[in-house]
């Protein structure tokens, strides 16, 4: 197994009652560079310690993940994470320029040598507010905009587009993708709808904020389309995204856990108003599959011990988390974690440390 | 636009048409035209283009094969007439890499993808296909350039 180490880049300070869009009238910039400062030595130091990958993502308008352009901070992480592939999980293509996106993710693949992981997701929900787009289109305009990122990574002739959401008269982008055909593609793929569009177009899947149960429901489903298609993912191409704390003892990372708990009753939000998620909701956003709809609130049930149970927690010494990962690997078939660190700060960077040392070695030979 | 546009039927036999062609022209008053081609019909296009470049203004083929005609092809380098060329991205006879072999034989020719249409474009998506067309016809010289105003005025 492979694993990553994701950066969602949460601001840390006090902030206004937590909403979305979340007002900037309680603020510091000295707190937003320190967070992006942590971030990029994060990323450095799990590149040191064997990580496979260093992720980043998209999110807008408040202190959940401070990095609305990921592309911005992925960039600084090409010149200081050697080894490690760089991962944006993802651009929210439908919300996007995609020739845009596409000479961004070109750019960033030149400039770490053939190591980027170009995620393209729908985003939550809530961005569709961001650059007043209708959620109703979010599929389509997926669909539309990664063909033409593709076609513009491929074409070295220019072409105009004539697309139903964008239109272009010429496009012919430089720098070129150094990986080719192009970088690895990966969309998120909890809805059956994404699991078989990934599947007829060969790329890979991502599960984020779920149950072991309802992942490993969605990843059969991606594996059983990909066969109709005429091919067989490889555990590479299966991304499971989990929260990880790891302590010396079991003891030691639940006190962590416990304490930092204590210290801080913030929680993010990133739900709109009740109309507004009704009309997400009624605009078809979350697929035909019900039960994914409440994989959210699924994900967080059961306080810690639920967590864990539900595959939302690695929690524990190396060897206990060791196990919880073979039963990740197992339920789900994921071949790369993609971590966050449930902590922040001194306590993250000898969890990551951790991890590198004592649990990579351990984990190499799953799935393998 | 006050220019006719010829659309070719894709049987049409080169040299009688231009004759047509010549005679409505004279009669109608018309000093140019501009021309339509799909598919097979997009050799007799070039050729009407090639022998009347006065009159040819403006030339589409859409989801066509370039010639494989070496006299033909040999006449091309003379050919001056703005061409658009349009492939349809889900296209399996002729698709949308197609383009590349126009490109190298008239450097000058715009490409472009009409998204999510097969082979008959016009079919698969009447509107793209005919405002794409259209705004190539109304100043291909200008083609590039977005020309429609974007701006709120009220």
């Amino acid at each position: 197994m492979k694993a990553a180490l994701f950066s969602p880049c949460t601001y840390p300070g006090p902030t206004a009652p937590s909403s979305w869009p979340t007002p900037a009238t309680i603020y510091s910039s000295a707190i937003s560079q320190q967070t992006f400062e942590a971030a990029i030595e994060h990323s450095r130091l799990a590149d040191e310690v064997g990580f496979d990958w260093v992720t980043v993502a998209e999110h807008h308008y408040g202190p959940f993940c401070i990095t609305p352009n990921p592309m911005v901070i992925a960039g600084a992480l090409t010149q200081v994470v050697k080894r490690a592939k760089i991962a944006l999980l993802g651009a929210d293509i439908p919300i996007l320029n995609p020739v845009r996106v596409a000479e961004e993710f070109a750019m960033l693949d030149t400039m770490s040598g053939g190591r980027l992981i170009a995620g393209m997701l729908r985003g939550t929900p809530n961005e569709y507010v961001t650059y007043n787009v209708n959620p109703k289109e979010s599929r389509s305009r997926f669909e539309e905009a990664l063909q033409l990122i593709r076609m513009a990574w491929t074409e070295p002739e220019p072409f105009g587009w004539q697309g139903r959401y964008w239109q272009y008269k010429a496009v012919c982008i430089w720098p070129r993708p150094i990986q080719q055909p192009h970088p690895p593609i990966y969309m998120s793929g909890s809805s059956p709808e994404s699991g078989e569009f990934a599947a007829k177009n060969r790329i890979g899947l991502g599960f984020a904020v779920t149950t072991l149960a309802l992942a490993s429901k969605a990843s059969s489903h991606y594996r059983s389309q990909a066969a109709l298609a005429g091919w067989t993912p490889s555990p590479d191409d299966i991304i499971y995204r989990v929260p990880f704390h790891i302590g010396e003892s079991d003891g030691e990372a639940m006190e962590d856990l416990a304490a930092a708990a204590a210290a801080s009753s913030r929680s993010f939000s990133l739900a709109l108003s009740q109309g507004a998620e009704a009309a997400i909701a009624e605009a078809g956003y979350y697929g035909r599959d019900d039960a994914q709809r409440g994989r959210v609130a699924a994900a967080f049930a059961g306080g810690i011990r639920g967590r864990i149970e539900n595959g939302q927690m690695l929690l524990g010494s190396p060897r206990t988390v060791v196990e919880q990962i073979r039963r990740i690997h197992s339920e789900v078939g994921a071949g790369v974690l993609d971590l966050v660190p449930a902590l922040s700060g001194e306590k993250a960077t000898v969890s990551i440390r951790r991890f590198g040392t004592q649990i990579l070695p351990a984990i190499r030979e799953i799935g393998a | 636009m006050s220019r006719p546009l010829v659309m070719l039927p894709r049987t049409a036999e080169c040299a009688p048409l231009a004759e047509r062609l010549q005679i409505k022209r004279t009669a109608g008053g018309c000093e140019s035209f501009d021309l339509l081609a799909c598919a097979e019909a997009a050799p007799d296009a070039l050729r009407i283009a090639l022998e009347q470049p006065s009159a040819a203004h403006a030339l589409v083929i859409a989801a066509a094969a370039p010639p494989e005609d070496s006299t033909l092809v040999t006449r091309l380098a003379a050919l001056k007439i703005p061409t658009l060329v349009l492939f349809g991205t889900r296209d399996r006879e002729t698709p949308p890499q197609t383009s590349r072999r126009w490109r190298a034989l008239l450097p000058g020719c715009h490409v472009v993808y009409v998204y999510d249409a097969g082979h008959d474009l016009a079919t698969d998506r009447p509107q793209a296909f005919a405002d794409i067309v259209l705004d190539f016809l109304s100043e291909p010289g200008a083609f590039l350039v977005n020309r429609r105003d974007g701006a709120v005025q009220r």
